[in-house]
C-alpha cells in the first residue's frame, strides 16, 4: 500500500468505523467452526489481518460484517489443511446424518414448556457445538447471526437452496436436542418423547 | 418441501388463501423473513385466521428466538482484542483511541 499520510487516515478511519465493530461477531463465527477458543483466536485474528490489507478491495456501502465471514470462513480452511476435505466429507453425509433427525418434532409440549420457562442458552449453545457439519455454519449464520440465505450462501460458497436444507436440517436436529433435554429436565410427558432412537454424531 | 415443518391435514384452504400445509411447509422461510411479499402475505393471512397453525407459528418461533440469543454474550476475549490491535498496528493502522475495539 503506497498511500499518502491523508488516505492511510481515511483508509484506517473506514476500517475502524466499519470493521473493527464486528470482532465479537467474526469470533463467534469463529469459534463455531474451530470449536477450540485458541484456534478461534488464530482464525479472528488471521481474519482482521487479511481484511485489513485488503479493505481497498471493500466495496463501500456492502455489507462488512458478510465480507468479513467470508473472510473468516475462508482463514478457517486455509489454517486447517484437510478441512476443505473434511468439509467435503461431511457433505457426503448430509442425508446420513438427517436421517438420524427424522423428519418431525412428533410432540412438541415438553419443549413448548422449556422454551418459555427455562433459561435455554447454555443447553441450545452446547447443542450447537455438536451440531455435525455442514448443518452448524448454516444454523450458526442464519440464526445466530442474523445473515441472510443469500449471504450465507455467499459466505459458504454454496446454493441458497443448499443453505436453505442444511438450516432446516439443522434446526430440526437441534429441536431433538431439545426433546431429550426437556425429558431430562422432566418437562416432557411420556408422548413427547418421540425421539428416542435420534443418535447423536 | 420435505423438512419443513410437518403439516397435519388440516381444513380446506380459507377461501382466496393457501392451506395449512402450505403454510406450515413455509413456516420457517416466513419467519426469516425470506418468502416475496405475496407469499408473505399469504401466510399471514392465513395464520391471522387459522387456530391449528398459529400454535406451530409460535414455537417455531420461540425456538428460533432461543437459538438467536443462546451466544449472545460470548464475546472475544480482551486478550484477542489486544493482540489484534498490535498486528494492525505493526501494519501500519493507526487507531483513533489505543483501544478502539
Ligand atoms: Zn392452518
Amino acid at each position: 500500500m503506497a498511500l499518502s499520510p491523508a488516505e492511510q487516515e481515511v483508509y484506517d478511519r473506514s476500517f475502524e468505523r466499519e470493521a473493527l465493530p464486528w470482532l465479537d461477531d467474526v469470533y463467534r463465527f469463529a469459534l463455531s467452526l474451530t470449536r477450540n477458543e485458541a484456534d478461534a483466536d488464530d482464525v479472528v485474528q488471521e481474519t482482521f489481518l487479511r481484511a485489513y490489507r485488503s479493505w481497498h478491495t471493500f466495496e463501500r456501502g456492502s455489507d462488512a460484517r458478510r465480507w468479513l465471514f467470508t473472510i473468516c470462513r475462508n482463514a478457517f480452511l486455509r489454517t486447517r489443511e484437510r478441512a476443505r476435505h473434511q468439509v467435503d466429507l461431511e457433505d457426503g453425509d448430509v442425508e446420513s446424518v438427517a436421517a438420524q433427525a427424522g423428519e418431525a418434532l412428533t410432540a412438541r409440549e415438553g419443549v413448548d414448556q422449556l422454551l418459555t420457562r427455562v433459561d435455554l442458552a447454555p443447553a441450545l449453545s452446547s447443542a450447537i457445538d455438536r451440531l455435525a457439519e455442514p448443518f452448524r455454519s448454516a444454523v450458526v449464520l442464519v440464526d445466530v447471526e442474523d445473515q441472510s440465505y443469500e449471504a450465507a450462501a455467499e459466505i459458504l460458497h454454496i446454493p441458497i437452496g443448499t443453505v436453505r436444507s442444511r438450516l432446516f436440517r439443522g434446526r430440526r436436529l437441534l429441536q431433538h436436542e431439545l426433546v431429550n433435554y426437556a425429558r431430562d429436565a422432566g418437562f416432557a410427558t411420556a408422548r413427547s418423547t418421540g425421539a428416542d432412537t435420534v443418535t447423536h454424531e | 418441501m420435505s423438512d419443513q415443518p410437518p403439516a397435519a391435514p388440516g381444513p380446506a384452504p380459507l377461501k382466496g388463501g393457501i392451506d395449512c400445509r402450505a403454510a406450515l411447509d413455509q413456516l420457517w422461510e416466513y419467519l426469516d423473513g425470506e418468502l416475496s411479499p405475496e407469499k408473505m402475505e399469504s401466510v399471514r393471512t392465513h395464520l391471522a385466521l387459522c387456530a391449528r397453525c398459529y400454535p406451530e407459528h409460535d414455537f417455531e418461533k420461540a425456538f428460533l428466538e432461543a437459538v438467536g440469543n443462546c451466544r449472545k454474550d460470548l464475546c472475544a476475549s480482551h486478550r484477542l482484542k489486544t493482540k489484534i490491535m498490535d498486528t494492525l498496528h505493526r501494519l501500519g493502522f493507526s487507531p483513533t483511541r489505543p483501544t478502539s475495539v
